[in-house]
């Protein structure tokens, strides 16, 4: 995101959490299609997956109150958010406790105005992450889908950077091994 | 081996960063390391397969701008659910986990605690000498000394701590007298009564197995004992009537503990001649005046 001034983020963070909805506007913004992706990922239905988008940040908004500047990047602040507003979302869709690396879409219920090999590419994408280890799989989707960096996906999990590095590896090693199996499986 | 891992781990963070952020080149990184450029061959063609795929997941090109309206509108609305407040609460608090979970901060927070214990406790333990029973911060005391003891291994540890106590007591119902607190010199002179019996007791278990160091911490218990005696008549002679029952009590508390240890001040098997012990009886009567 080389496009993206952090120091402009911090002015404009400042600002919203005075209650300025133009910058958090811009905050929305940039980070908006981040937070799609993420999403997306997991829920099948594009219109779920903005739905939620949406949700995060009004959630995001009235707990601004409790984010500190000094404390992590708003971008980790955020996606903290946006992962458990998942794991709302499907505890109250789907009446189930399972952690959300349990969760995955099975490709049923897709946008049908949708172009056939879009779908299918993402279907790949999330079958191959299935089969990954719930936090690997976190990791991979922090990192490519979301665009955060390793120090920021630790804020998002709880984790070092140190231990973000070791799974993030260990996530791709598996990765590589499951796309090799699909291959086979698929002929 | 757990190097070489972890140096993997960083150069492949460092290609992933690279391509995130669109500064140095991957390859330029993997140049520079060949032997690794081989190692993450499989994990860089994996995510250089994700990085691709990441096309599909993109928003629709308005999504920003048509879904802003909808928030704005979010925003305005005024009044929130009860599930919106606990929602509010629950999500604020990710924020200030977020802030405390800063390692520097942790860090210097974890720095911080540590001189303020220290210097309290510093202080405490130096200014706890001068607290008495009655005083606010005398449990602290108390507390201390029992710590001590219970951290206490040795027999003469064990000792060296009751005596140590016992003239700290004795000290406690001086002062005590000089105040004219006398409400406190009862319980201090049963305090003083204990240290005194278990210092004894510690004493006699040292000296059955070593003589000398039973010698030696049986003068050091005569010392305590002895030493305040006159002061102890003084102070029985000016008391108010119930204080000076407690100041012979102490008085009678010494000379009995006096008498228990006396086959330790003399270790040696043969006794020494009548004369010498006569006289040294005598000094020991003398020193705790018993009348």
């Amino acid at each position: 995101m080389p496009e993206w001034d952090k120091a402009t983020e911090k002015m404009l963070v400042r600002t919203a959490r005075k209650g300025d909805k133009e910058a958090y506007g811009r905050l929305y913004d940039h980070y908006a299609p981040l937070v799609f992706r993420f999403l997306f990922a997991h829920l099948d239905d594009r219109q779920d997956a903005e739905d939620l988008a949406v949700e995060v940040f009004m959630r995001v908004w009235r707990a601004l109150s409790g984010y500190r500047e000094r404390g992590a990047p708003f971008g980790a602040f955020i996606f903290r958010v946006a992962r458990n507003a998942l794991i709302d979302h499907y505890r109250r869709g789907n009446n189930s406790d399972l952690p959300l690396e349990e969760h995955h879409a099975d490709g049923g219920q897709s946008d049908p105005a949708e172009a056939l090999p879009a779908r299918l590419e993402r279907d790949k994408v999330r079958q191959a992450l299935s089969g990954l280890r719930g936090e690997q799989r976190v990791v991979l989707e922090l990192r490519f889908l979301a665009e955060l960096s390793t120090e920021e996906i630790g804020l998002v999990m709880g984790k070092s950077s140190g231990a973000v590095r070791v799974m993030q590896h260990r996530a791709l090693a598996a990765l590589r091994k499951r796309l090799e199996e699909l291959e086979v499986s698929n002929g | 081996m757990v190097e070489g891992r972890a140096k993997s781990e960083k150069i492949l963070d460092r290609c992933l960063e690279a391509s995130r952020s669109g500064g140095q080149d991957p390859k330029e990184i993997l140049r520079r390391q060949p032997e690794q450029a081989e190692a993450l061959r499989p994990e860089l063609e994996a995510a250089s397969w994700l990085h691709e795929k990441r096309q599909g997941f993109v928003a629709q090109p308005d999504f920003a701008q048509y879904s802003a309206q909808r928030l704005l509108a979010g925003l305005h609305k005024p009044g929130l659910s009860l599930r919106q407040r606990f929602l509010a609460w629950k999500d604020g608090q990710l924020g200030r986990q977020l802030f405390w979970n800063n390692p520097l901060l942790q860090a210097a927070s974890l720095v911080m605690l540590g001189f303020a214990l220290y210097f309290s406790l510093g202080s405490i333990g130096r200014a706890s000498q001068f607290w008495l029973p009655g005083d606010v911060f005398y449990p602290i005391k108390t507390v201390q000394e029992s710590a001590q003891l219970t951290l206490a291994v040795r027999a003469a540890e064990d000792a060296s701590l009751h005596i140590e106590f016992a003239h700290r007591r004795l000290l406690e119902v001086q002062s005590l007298a000089m105040e004219e607190r006398h409400a406190q010199i009862p319980r201090t002179v049963e305090n003083f009564r204990w240290h005194v019996e278990s210092a004894v007791r510690a004493v006699r278990r040292v000296a059955a197995r070593d003589p000398r160091q039973g010698q030696v911490l049986a003068e050091a218990l005569q010392g305590v004992l002895s030493e305040q005696v006159d002061l102890m008549r003084l102070l029985a002679s000016l008391a108010p009537l119930e204080s000076q029952v407690e100041f012979n009590r102490v008085r009678f508390i010494s000379q009995d503990g006096l008498s228990r240890i006396r086959d330790f001040l003399f270790p040696d098997e043969d006794a020494p001649d009548g004369g010498a012990r006569d006289s040294l009886q005598f000094c020991w009567v003398g020193a705790v005046g018993v009348t």
